[in-house]
């Protein structure tokens, strides 16, 4: 079986984010040895913390749809910027499979004012990626 | 009894590195998941013709890692393209209609103007629709 332990998936409820959550969704209902789940989504400001939730709640809806409800999910809101929050989740969580939607890849960062944030994470995380896209 | 898992088209692209292989350990361990057992394509990519005999023993070995774990008499198949890594990887999971690419992603950049040469794996990740597993 995959050795992968502490799954972080990360979502903003977008279409390529929710791909990403039915997907580990989907594998997690295989795994004899269930890794730990956390579903994570990022705001920059407190005013949207109830948009947030709203976000994670229908995340862990479509994952308990797929993986079954005795899933066991942990939802986190967390503030600042999403890649640089999810990164430095994933390290100080100890995180060893990351599932993204990674619709805002961009080939060269230069050509816009930031770069995306599934480029981000990918740079900078060790571990297990899986990017839907 | 959670449903059978979609019966898939994988490709897993080695070069014989550590993270590559790290990938074809990840996705033989997945592979064992599936009761419709994916069709997978074990590829590498060779730029001199000096490179093709190595790269034949590369595929024999990645093909003996993943049975070992997933099992022999899997549903296996070797593939050697030429080219340009990352050009020649996008494309031959475009023509295979892939579902899900794994491939060692050491070699990922931030910012693709810092080196000499654009990494294989972002050229991967900027070129593939649907499902991409970088394992670094």
């Amino acid at each position: 079986m995959s050795d992968t332990k502490q799954w972080l998936i990360a979502t903003n409820g977008t279409q390529y984010a929710s791909e990403a959550v039915k997907h580990a969704a989907k594998l997690y209902a295989h795994y004899p040895e269930k890794p730990a789940v956390v579903i994570l989504t990022v705001i920059e400001d407190d005013p949207l913390y109830d948009e947030a939730r709203a976000v994670l709640e229908m995340a862990k809806y479509l994952f308990e749809d797929v993986a079954g409800s005795s899933a066991h999910v942990e939802l986190r809101t967390e503030v600042g910027l999403p890649g640089e929050v999810i990164s430095d989740f994933a390290a100080s969580e100890e995180v060893d499979q990351v599932f993204i939607g990674g619709a805002d890849f961009k080939w060269d960062v230069n050509e816009g004012d930031t770069g995306g944030v599934s480029n981000y994470i990918v740079h900078k995380i060790k571990g297990t990626i899986t990017i839907i896209k | 009894m959670p449903q059978p898992l979609p019966q898939e088209r994988w490709m897993i692209a080695t070069n014989g590195t550590k993270y590559a292989s790290d990938a074809v350990s990840y996705a033989a361990k997945l592979y064992t998941l599936y009761s419709n057992k994916p069709h997978v394509v074990l590829m590498m990519v060779v730029q001199t013709e000096q490179d093709r005999e190595d790269a034949k023993s590369i595929l024999e070995i990645s093909k003996y890692l993943f049975e070992d774990i997933a099992g022999k008499g899997s549903n296996l198949q070797l593939l050697l393209e030429d080219g340009e890594p990352g050009t020649a990887i996008a494309r031959a999971a475009d023509q295979g209609n892939m579902d899900h690419v794994f491939l060692g992603g050491s070699d990922f950049q931030w910012d693709i103007t810092e080196g000499d040469g654009v990494p294989t794996s972002n050229i991967v990740l900027d070129r593939i629709k649907g499902t991409v597993t970088l394992v670094k």
